[in-house]
């Protein structure tokens, strides 16, 4: 394994005067202030290797050289390093380039020389002793911060490439490629093969299937149109094309056409055109047929219509115009007219009787209540004289009482002063008996008495008076009533016989029957009027309707008449009309004959037609198929190409067996491989510790990629996929374990590494940690460190056994690193 | 054949499915071991397959 002791450079981006280092067996570090020209050397080393820098590269580098020195006197770029395997085997690198001019652009090709214990070596053989590829390189020996971040942050299908090369997959790689690219190479051919060999195939086969079908249809020909073998010839055509026009032509004459037909030359192409042109005469003049039997098929049907209204109409009306039915239209109007104003009369006349007889109806049903009422009481109270004689003796009653009541006056009159009389004289003693008495006493007792009787005898008379004044005012009531129903009774009659005399003279007849027995005869007699008016209306009705039948009847007459003659041209009518139309029908049955029997030239057009096109058709296909017969591919060709199809297809079998198996050979490899990987892997990550609780870092592959799985190793079952749950200081320290696990796995002859600012974003312990990495790395492979952090620098002093270090102060133009 | 090639040629030839097809498989490493490089076995193996079906195919 080479490990690099010497490393020269000059002329090389920032670095001018040349800069020799001698480097450690184990570790150099280089440590110095950011811009000083530490990541030069890096890239140095990798230019010197590989003649190119691909993050130096891209539009803006294409029109400024970025790696060559802009102030080197000579613009020479000067790399070299010396490399020694533990063999003791030297091997010098040098690499030289010139500035680019000004006016070039793009990249300008550098010059290698490799010498082998002092002998030159070309860079086929230089790159094999190395071993090592540029991706392995970047992988496995330069580890710079934005490399492993992409290769950290890729996704798990892009970490495939990578992966392949560094688990040592390349060969099964490259075998896979190939064979993938010729099992595609061959399947495409294997399509064309088995495509061109089943075209053939098949076309050979259709070919001899449509002659062995032609000579079929031959057979079928000859005994569908009972032609000979002979006649398949276009000279059979060319006679039968005769025979067409012939025909085409008396049916055109028959339906008075016209037609264009001939076949003017003798071969197929004509007479394919001469058969098109005749099935379009003939089913034009079909047409033509069709359309003049449907156009006399109406016309016959109409003329047939017309004249069997004609004959209908013409009989039965029997009149010869419109005038003679008004004529009677008018009377029977004129009727109408009179019958509705009689019924008027009769209505009007009808209505007063029945209202007169009502009235007089109802002033002798009140005159004979009046007669009930006065004989009702004439009977209980006496007649009009009975009645006065009463109030007479009642008045002379009254009368009398009267003047007996003036008596009692004058009696009482009389007393009243004989007791004053004898108050004043005051005797003490009676002046009968002489006996002494209380006069007082006496005379008061005689007043009492005295009233006692004229009271009683006053008020009977009173009563008397009284009750013969009642019944003088009840018998003057009854007399009063009396004589007004009697003034109402000769009211009634006055009207019944002002009613009777208004009937009679709205009547005009006196009658000496009683009114009202009259009346109902005249009401029952003007219904029977009125019935018969009716009767006579309805009949006039009915004969205008029949009168309007007829008019609409004429008119139709006159409508059809008029068509007829239009359709005759004629100005005849009646019978000779009719004889007339049953002539033209007579006509057009004949021509309709007549048409009809072109059918069957049609038919016979036709039928030639068929066999027409079926020998141009035979005789086209078997002018085809004599052609393709000449020209189908021979069976020996169709075998040979059928024997290559198989071989492609065995082939193909093959190599997808291969390919099969090779991918069978690399997934139980790099099982392997991982299983290798992880022990580094494991080693690094616990002495970096970049998580306090997933301590196990595990690389997974499967048909999606490779994934970096972080567990726990007390809790399996707790774990991340590490970009989901790191931070990007954690994701550094994934991405150095990875990395160096890999430098040591990964098997190639460089056994040197070169870690630019690895520290970055990394704090205290981790800077630690990471020179401890370092520490166990040297013991395996040569390490050069760039930094500018000193704590880091520090870190590994402490860390690592004897490193060597290159402190750079500062950078000018003229030198570059000041050291 | 390389040590290599040798090892890797046998273990997938056992893995062939038709025993038969090791004899294209013999013919394959032959060519890869000719290949200073993966990139030059690569491009011998696809030459090399490809005028094989070439040879099959010939004029078509």
């Amino acid at each position: 394994m080479f490990k690099v002791s010497e490393l020269y450079i000059e002329g090389f981006r920032g670095i001018n005067q040349g800069l020799p280092l001698s480097l450690g067996d184990h570790v150099t570090l280089i440590v110095g202030p950011r811009g000083t020209g530490k990541t030069t050397v890096c890239q140095g080393i990798e230019y010197c290797l590989f003649g190119k820098i691909p993050l130096l590269s891209g539009p803006e580098f294409a029109r400024e050289d970025g790696l060559a020195s802009s102030y080197h006197r000579t613009g020479k770029v000067l790399l070299k390093m010396l490399l020694q395997d533990e063999n003791g085997r030297i091997l010098e690198i040098i690499r030289e380039a010139e500035r680019r001019k000004k006016t070039e652009f793009g990249s300008k090709k550098s010059k290698l020389s490799c010498k082998l214990m002092g002998t030159l070596i070309g860079e086929g053989e230089f790159s094999k002793l190395l071993g090592l590829s540029m991706e392995d390189y970047y992988v496995t020996s330069y580890l710079r911060q934005e490399t492993l971040r992409d290769f950290i942050n890729a996704k798990p299908e892009e970490r495939g490439d990578y992966f392949s090369k560094l688990l040592g997959l390349e060969w099964h790689e490259a075998l896979l490629t190939a064979l993938d690219s010729a099992v595609k190479d061959v399947k495409q051919k294997t399509k064309i093969a088995e495509k061109r060999w089943s075209e053939r195939s098949e076309r050979r086969q259709r070919v001899l299937q449509l002659a062995e079908d032609l000579e079929r249809d031959k057979e079928d020909i000859l005994k569908d149109t009972g032609i000979s073998t002979e006649n398949l010839t276009i000279d059979y055509l060319v006679d039968l094309s005769r025979t067409i026009v012939e025909g085409v032509s008396n049916v055109a004459k028959t339906l008075n056409e016209t037609f264009e037909l001939e076949l003017s030359e003798r071969n197929l192409q004509e007479i394919y055109r001469f058969e098109e042109k005749a099935r379009q005469e003939t089913g034009r003049l079909r047409s033509i047929k069709e359309t003049q039997i449907l156009g006399l098929k109406d016309k016959r049907n109409k003329l047939n219509n017309l004249k069997l209204r004609y004959n209908e109409l013409y009989p039965e009306l029997g009149i010869s115009s419109l005038e003679e039915l008004g004529e009677a239209k008018s009377k029977l109007q004129a009727d109408l007219e009179t019958v509705e104003k009689d019924l008027e009369t009769k209505r009007q006349q009808t209505n007063f009787i029945e209202k007169k007889r009502i009235a007089i109806e109802a002033t002798t049903k009140t005159l004979e209540q009046i007669h009930s009422e006065l004989h009702t009481i004439e009977n209980q109270f006496g007649v009009k004289e009975i009645i006065e004689k009463r109030i007479k003796d009642l008045e002379k009653l009254i009368n009398e009482k009267e003047i007996e009541r003036e008596k009692y006056d004058a009696y009482d009159k009389l007393i009243t002063d004989g007791l004053v009389y004898l108050e004043m004289s005051l005797s003490s003693l009676c002046p009968i008996c002489v006996r002494p008495i209380d006069p007082l006493a006496i005379i008061e007792n005689l007043k009492t008495k005295s009233q006692e009787l004229k009271v009683k005898e006053i008020t009977r008379l009173e009563s008397e008076i009284k009750g013969a004044r009642t019944g003088i005012n009840e018998q003057k009531g009854l007399l009063s009533q009396i004589t007004d129903w009697n003034r109402r009774a000769e009211e009634l009659d006055h009207q019944l016989g002002r009613l009777r005399k208004e009937v009679e003279t709205q009547l005009g007849k006196l009658t000496t029957e009683p009114i009202l027995s009259f009346l109902t005869k005249e009401i029952e007699n003007g219904e029977e009027v009125r019935e018969s008016l009716e009767e006579k209306r309805t009949e006039v009705k009915d004969k205008l309707k029949e009168i309007e039948e007829v008019k609409k009847k004429f008119e139709e007459l006159t409508t059809v008449e008029q068509q007829a003659q239009t359709m005759l041209s004629t100005k005849a009518r009646g019978y000779d009309l009719i004889n007339g139309l049953d002539e033209k029908i007579r006509e057009i049955d004949g021509r309709n004959k007549e048409i009809a029997e072109i059918e069957s030239d049609l038919s016979k057009i036709e039928s030639s037609l068929k066999r027409f096109s079926r020998v141009i058709i035979f005789l086209t296909r078997e002018s085809q198929i004599k052609k393709a017969l000449g020209e189908i591919p021979s069976e020996e060709e169709v075998k040979e190409l059928e024997g290559k199809y198989l071989k492609l297809v065995e082939l193909e079998d093959t190599l997808a067996d291969i390919f099969q198996a090779t991918m069978n050979d690399r997934d139980a490899f790099l099982q392997r491989q991982l299983t290798k990987l992880e022990t580094a892997l494991g080693t690094y990550y616990a002495i970096l510790k970049p998580h306090v609780h997933f301590d196990n870092l595990q690389i997974i592959h499967d048909a999606q990629g490779y994934w970096l799985k972080a567990s726990s190793k007390t809790d399996p079952a707790y774990y991340t996929y590490v970009r989901p749950k790191f931070s990007t200081a954690q994701l550094n320290m994934v991405a150095i374990s990875l990395f160096f696990s890999m430098a040591e796995n990964v098997p190639h002859n460089f056994g040197f590494i070169v870690l630019d600012d690895p520290s970055q974003s990394l704090d205290n312990d981790g800077k630690k940690l990471l020179a401890k990495a370092i520490a166990q790395m040297s013991s395996k492979k040569q390490l050069l460190i760039a930094t500018q952090d000193e704590i880091f620098a520090n870190e590994i002093k402490a860390a690592c056994i004897d490193p060597k270090v290159y402190e750079i102060k500062s950078w000018n133009q003229q030198r570059g690193p000041i050291i | 054949m390389k040590e290599q090639h040798t090892s890797l040629c046998k273990g997938i030839m056992e893995k062939l499915k038709n025993q038969e097809h090791s004899q294209i498989l013999m013919e394959i490493f032959e060519v890869m071991s000719e290949a200073s490089d993966v990139n030059e076995a690569s491009t011998r193996i696809k030459d090399m397959l490809l005028k094989k079906i070439d040879q099959i195919v010939g004029e078509m």
